[in-house]
């Protein structure tokens, strides 16, 4: 069975990084889809099935915060699993995320082998 | 912690490393002079600001690595310079968490600096990336340990 997931970075570098990075990640992916933030992202959600999200924080528009939130307080949307992939490390924020229900946090720099520890926990869990 | 040239070079290393698959070593002043250079704020207990200037090579081969192209693909050149101001963004998220890890450090957002013809004058630590690329990085800061 192979994984559709949703990457959402305003930056189209670090969406290809990541990309990249489940790429390269030995996971069992299919389809890789993209959004530049969280109101792009909602609209692939509502028209795509993705089984993972990764998102960054920092975005114009609507940001990851508010994309988590939005996703929590959906039915549906609250069982797709939630990475946050950031250069931000704030402690509080990423404890404000975890009480979201986000299943994993990761920083730049990553490597593969991060993503696909993650990502692999991540749809474990669901 | 104030930023010293050892964390500095720690924090190149391993982002290039880790990002870019490239490898560093201590480089010293010379090569083309820098084509592109980016600075970006950092707002904590040390605030300062990362500066970033490299030549043509390193951003065209940074760009092909970060995207996964080949380094004559048409589009590395036009996401060199995204590609230099993503690098000095995960650079700068880097040394703000190793260097105050419980201050929750802010980061601005990069932002080009035109090059001067003359070499680049303020101190920086200089890279020589894969054998081959000129990078240089620093911090203006109001204290530093000499980052040079």
């Amino acid at each position: 069975m192979s994984y559709s997931s949703l990457i959402v970075d305003d930056s189209p570098i670090i969406r290809k990084m990541i990309r990249r990075a489940l790429g390269m990640s030995g996971l069992d992916l299919g389809a890789v889809f993209e959004a530049g933030d969280g109101h792009e992202a909602l609209t692939v959600l509502d028209r795509e099935w993705v089984d993972v999200v990764l998102t960054d924080i920092h975005m114009p528009g609507m940001d990851g915060v508010e994309l988590v939130e939005t996703m929590a307080k959906d039915t549906l949307l609250a069982r797709i699993p939630v990475l946050v992939v950031s250069t931000e490390r704030d402690g509080r924020r990423i404890a404000h995320l975890e009480a979201l229900g986000i299943r994993g946090y990761l920083t730049k720099p990553f490597t593969p082998e991060q993503i696909r520890d993650a990502v692999a926990a991540a749809l474990q869990g669901g | 912690m104030p930023v010293s040239a050892s964390l500095l070079r720690k924090v190149v290393e391993r982002t290039l490393l880790e990002s870019a698959f490239m490898m560093t070593s201590a480089g010293a002043p010379g090569g083309d002079p820098p084509a592109l250079r980016v600075r970006i704020d950092y707002a904590g207990p040390e605030p300062g600001e990362l500066d970033v200037a490299c030549d043509a090579a390193f951003a065209r081969a940074l760009a092909a690595n970060l995207l996964g192209l080949e380094p004559d693909d048409a589009d590395v050149d036009e996401a060199a310079p995204a590609a230099l101001g993503e690098l000095s963004n995960i650079l700068a998220g880097l040394l703000v968490h190793l260097a105050w890890p419980d201050a929750g450090c802010r980061l601005g957002l990069p932002r080009p600096v035109p090059v001067p013809a003359d070499p680049v004058p303020d101190p920086l630590l200089h890279f020589l990336v894969d054998d081959a690329f000129h990078l240089q990085v620093g911090v203006h800061a109001e204290r530093t340990s000499g980052a040079a």
